[in-house]
Protein backbone atom coordinates (compact mmCIF):
# COMPACT_ATOMS: atom_id res chain seq x y z
CA UNK A 1 0.00 0.00 0.00
CA UNK A 2 1.03 3.56 -1.12
CA UNK A 3 0.72 6.89 -0.03
CA UNK A 4 1.44 9.70 -2.33
CA UNK A 5 3.81 12.49 -1.49
CA UNK A 6 3.64 16.00 -3.38
CA UNK A 7 6.74 16.84 -4.44
CA UNK A 8 6.83 20.67 -4.50
CA UNK A 9 9.84 23.18 -5.53
CA UNK A 10 10.93 25.43 -2.44
CA UNK A 11 14.34 27.58 -2.70
CA UNK A 12 15.11 25.92 -6.17
CA UNK A 13 14.52 21.86 -5.00
CA UNK A 14 12.15 19.66 -4.85
CA UNK A 15 11.07 18.70 -1.53
CA UNK A 16 8.10 15.57 -0.30
CA UNK A 17 5.28 17.38 1.27
CA UNK A 18 2.12 15.43 2.63
CA UNK A 19 -1.53 16.55 3.46
CA UNK A 20 -2.53 15.18 6.60
CA UNK A 21 -5.51 15.58 8.92
CA UNK A 22 -4.89 15.55 12.78
CA UNK A 23 -7.49 14.38 14.69
CA UNK A 24 -7.83 14.39 18.45
CA UNK A 25 -9.52 16.18 21.53
CA UNK A 26 -7.28 19.32 22.00
CA UNK A 27 -7.17 19.80 18.00
CA UNK A 28 -9.64 21.55 15.85
CA UNK A 29 -10.13 19.02 13.01
CA UNK A 30 -8.49 20.29 10.24
CA UNK A 31 -6.31 19.51 6.85
CA UNK A 32 -2.25 20.90 7.16
CA UNK A 33 0.48 19.98 5.14
CA UNK A 34 3.70 18.69 6.57
CA UNK A 35 7.80 18.02 4.65
CA UNK A 36 8.18 14.34 5.04
CA UNK A 37 11.74 15.25 6.90
CA UNK A 38 13.90 12.23 8.10
CA UNK A 39 16.55 14.37 9.55
CA UNK A 40 13.41 15.02 11.98
CA UNK A 41 13.32 12.49 15.12
CA UNK A 42 9.91 13.69 15.36
CA UNK A 43 6.53 14.53 13.68
CA UNK A 44 6.43 17.92 14.75
CA UNK A 45 3.32 21.12 14.34
CA UNK A 46 4.90 24.45 14.02
CA UNK A 47 3.22 27.49 15.57
CA UNK A 48 1.74 28.18 11.69
CA UNK A 49 -0.27 25.00 12.39
CA UNK A 50 -0.90 25.60 15.96
CA UNK A 51 -2.44 28.68 15.63
CA UNK A 52 -4.65 27.24 12.79
CA UNK A 53 -5.77 23.71 14.40
CA UNK A 54 -6.68 26.25 18.04
CA UNK A 55 -4.08 24.26 19.63
CA UNK A 56 -3.61 25.94 22.96
CA UNK A 57 0.23 25.53 24.72
CA UNK A 58 -1.61 26.65 27.72
CA UNK A 59 -3.12 23.19 28.26
CA UNK A 60 0.56 21.46 27.05
CA UNK A 61 3.28 20.31 29.05
CA UNK A 62 6.98 19.80 27.82
CA UNK A 63 8.31 17.34 26.59
CA UNK A 64 10.13 15.67 29.75
CA UNK A 65 13.46 14.87 27.65
CA UNK A 66 14.51 17.15 24.34
CA UNK A 67 12.88 20.12 25.81
CA UNK A 68 14.06 22.50 23.60
CA UNK A 69 14.26 22.38 19.61
CA UNK A 70 16.64 24.08 17.23
CA UNK A 71 14.71 24.72 13.60
CA UNK A 72 15.71 26.66 11.16
CA UNK A 73 17.48 29.23 13.31
CA UNK A 74 14.98 29.88 15.71
CA UNK A 75 14.56 28.22 19.65
CA UNK A 76 11.42 26.12 19.79
CA UNK A 77 10.09 24.76 23.57
CA UNK A 78 8.74 21.06 22.43
CA UNK A 79 5.52 20.09 23.86
CA UNK A 80 3.81 17.09 23.70
CA UNK A 81 -0.10 16.69 22.60
CA UNK A 82 -1.08 13.31 23.42
CA UNK A 83 -3.79 11.05 21.99
CA UNK A 84 -3.77 12.27 18.32
CA UNK A 85 -4.50 10.49 15.28
CA UNK A 86 -2.90 11.55 11.55
CA UNK A 87 -5.07 10.62 8.81
CA UNK A 88 -4.23 10.69 4.86
CA UNK A 89 -4.94 9.23 1.68
CA UNK A 90 -3.55 6.45 0.15
CA UNK A 91 -3.37 5.78 -3.83
CA UNK A 92 -7.00 4.54 -4.38
CA UNK A 93 -8.34 7.60 -2.33
CA UNK A 94 -8.83 5.55 0.79
CA UNK A 95 -8.07 7.25 4.23
CA UNK A 96 -5.46 5.70 6.35
CA UNK A 97 -5.21 6.49 10.26
CA UNK A 98 -2.69 6.74 12.39
CA UNK A 99 -2.64 6.55 16.26
CA UNK A 100 0.08 8.02 17.71
CA UNK A 101 0.62 8.49 22.06
CA UNK A 102 1.86 11.88 21.41
CA UNK A 103 3.12 14.31 19.00
CA UNK A 104 5.19 17.44 19.16
CA UNK A 105 3.75 21.02 19.23
CA UNK A 106 6.77 23.72 19.25
CA UNK A 107 6.24 26.95 20.37
CA UNK A 108 9.45 29.87 20.24
CA UNK A 109 10.81 30.24 23.39
CA UNK A 110 10.75 34.07 22.61
CA UNK A 111 7.51 35.59 23.90
CA UNK A 112 6.77 37.31 20.20
CA UNK A 113 6.74 34.88 17.37
CA UNK A 114 9.36 35.66 14.99
CA UNK A 115 9.34 36.77 11.78
CA UNK A 116 10.43 34.10 10.25
CA UNK A 117 8.18 31.28 12.18
CA UNK A 118 5.19 31.56 9.43
CA UNK A 119 7.04 30.09 6.70
CA UNK A 120 8.59 26.59 8.59
CA UNK A 121 6.37 24.32 7.64
CA UNK A 122 5.26 21.38 10.23
CA UNK A 123 7.22 18.28 9.87
CA UNK A 124 6.11 14.46 9.54
CA UNK A 125 9.39 13.05 10.88
CA UNK A 126 11.17 9.76 11.82
CA UNK A 127 8.88 8.87 14.88
CA UNK A 128 5.87 8.81 12.56
CA UNK A 129 7.38 6.78 10.26
CA UNK A 130 8.81 3.97 12.67
CA UNK A 131 5.43 4.19 14.66
CA UNK A 132 3.39 3.46 11.36
CA UNK A 133 5.94 1.33 9.61
CA UNK A 134 6.40 3.13 6.79
CA UNK A 135 9.23 3.53 4.40
CA UNK A 136 10.11 6.76 2.74
CA UNK A 137 10.41 6.35 -1.46
CA UNK A 138 11.93 10.15 -2.74
CA UNK A 139 13.34 10.31 -6.38
CA UNK A 140 13.58 14.33 -7.03
CA UNK A 141 15.02 13.87 -10.22
CA UNK A 142 11.85 12.33 -11.50
CA UNK A 143 9.93 14.17 -8.76
CA UNK A 144 8.54 10.73 -7.73
CA UNK A 145 7.93 10.08 -3.70
CA UNK A 146 5.97 8.19 -1.79
CA UNK A 147 5.55 6.41 1.74
CA UNK A 148 4.90 2.81 1.29
CA UNK A 149 3.55 0.35 4.40
CA UNK A 150 5.85 -2.54 4.88
CA UNK A 151 4.96 -6.12 5.27
CA UNK B 1 -13.62 4.86 12.47
CA UNK B 2 -17.21 5.91 11.05
CA UNK B 3 -17.82 5.80 7.31
CA UNK B 4 -19.13 9.90 7.56
CA UNK B 5 -16.48 10.54 9.51
CA UNK B 6 -14.06 8.90 6.82
CA UNK B 7 -15.90 10.49 4.31
CA UNK B 8 -15.23 14.18 5.58
CA UNK B 9 -11.50 13.52 5.85
CA UNK B 10 -11.52 12.09 2.34
CA UNK B 11 -13.44 15.80 1.60
CA UNK B 12 -11.76 17.72 3.45
CA UNK B 13 -8.17 16.79 2.16
CA UNK B 14 -8.76 16.56 -1.24
CA UNK B 15 -10.58 20.54 -1.15
CA UNK B 16 -7.37 21.50 1.10
CA UNK B 17 -5.26 19.33 -1.97
CA UNK B 18 -6.56 21.33 -4.58
CA UNK B 19 -5.54 24.59 -2.63
CA UNK B 20 -2.56 23.34 -1.97
CA UNK B 21 -1.83 22.67 -5.90
CA UNK B 22 -3.06 26.32 -6.97
CA UNK B 23 -0.67 27.65 -4.48
CA UNK B 24 2.16 25.78 -5.68
CA UNK B 25 1.71 25.75 -9.62
CA UNK B 26 1.00 29.72 -8.67
CA UNK B 27 3.58 30.66 -6.18
CA UNK B 28 6.07 32.78 -9.04
CA UNK B 29 3.29 35.02 -9.90
CA UNK B 30 2.02 35.29 -5.97
CA UNK B 31 5.23 35.98 -5.01
CA UNK B 32 5.36 39.53 -7.16
CA UNK B 33 2.18 40.79 -4.96
CA UNK B 34 2.93 39.00 -1.73
CA UNK B 35 6.45 38.99 -0.93
CA UNK B 36 7.40 37.91 2.84
CA UNK B 37 3.25 37.70 3.65
CA UNK B 38 1.14 34.76 4.60
CA UNK B 39 -1.65 33.66 2.56
CA UNK B 40 -5.34 32.27 2.81
CA UNK B 41 -6.15 30.41 -0.18
CA UNK B 42 -9.92 28.87 -0.98
CA UNK B 43 -11.36 27.85 -4.55
CA UNK B 44 -8.15 28.53 -6.38
CA UNK B 45 -8.30 32.91 -4.95
CA UNK B 46 -6.65 34.70 -2.23
CA UNK B 47 -9.09 35.58 0.13
CA UNK B 48 -6.52 37.32 2.67
CA UNK B 49 -2.83 38.30 2.72
CA UNK B 50 -0.86 39.80 5.78
CA UNK B 51 2.64 39.62 7.56
CA UNK B 52 1.50 37.33 10.39
CA UNK B 53 -0.62 34.30 11.25
CA UNK B 54 -2.29 35.96 13.77
CA UNK B 55 -2.92 39.00 11.84
CA UNK B 56 -4.48 36.36 8.90
CA UNK B 57 -6.66 34.33 11.49
CA UNK B 58 -8.16 37.02 12.98
CA UNK B 59 -9.05 39.05 9.52
CA UNK B 60 -10.56 35.20 8.76
CA UNK B 61 -12.06 34.93 11.85
CA UNK B 62 -13.85 38.53 11.86
CA UNK B 63 -14.96 37.58 8.17
CA UNK B 64 -16.50 34.61 9.52
CA UNK B 65 -14.89 32.49 6.98
CA UNK B 66 -14.74 28.95 7.23
CA UNK B 67 -10.85 28.33 8.17
CA UNK B 68 -11.21 24.31 7.89
CA UNK B 69 -11.66 24.80 4.58
CA UNK B 70 -8.70 27.47 3.89
CA UNK B 71 -5.20 26.65 2.92
CA UNK B 72 -2.54 28.42 4.50
CA UNK B 73 0.56 29.20 2.88
CA UNK B 74 3.64 31.68 3.09
CA UNK B 75 5.30 33.86 0.84
CA UNK B 76 9.33 33.39 2.09
CA UNK B 77 11.25 36.50 1.70
CA UNK B 78 13.46 37.08 -1.26
CA UNK B 79 16.85 35.76 -0.68
CA UNK B 80 16.41 33.14 2.59
CA UNK B 81 16.12 29.45 2.45
CA UNK B 82 15.01 28.03 5.52
CA UNK B 83 16.83 24.70 6.41
CA UNK B 84 15.50 22.95 8.56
Amino acid sequence: MRIPLHVRRKFDQWMPFISINLRGSRVRPMPIEALVDTGSPWIAITPKDALRLNISIKHLRKAPQYTTVMLAGIKFWRYLLKGVSVHMKDEKGGIISIALPSISVLWPTQKKLPKGTKNIPSILGSDFLTTAKLSLHFDPSKQIAFLEKQT
Amino acid sequence: MSIPEEQEIKRTLEMFERSENWFSDNYKELEKEYLDMILAIRDEKVISASATIEELLENLKARNEDISSVYIGSISPKGIAFIL
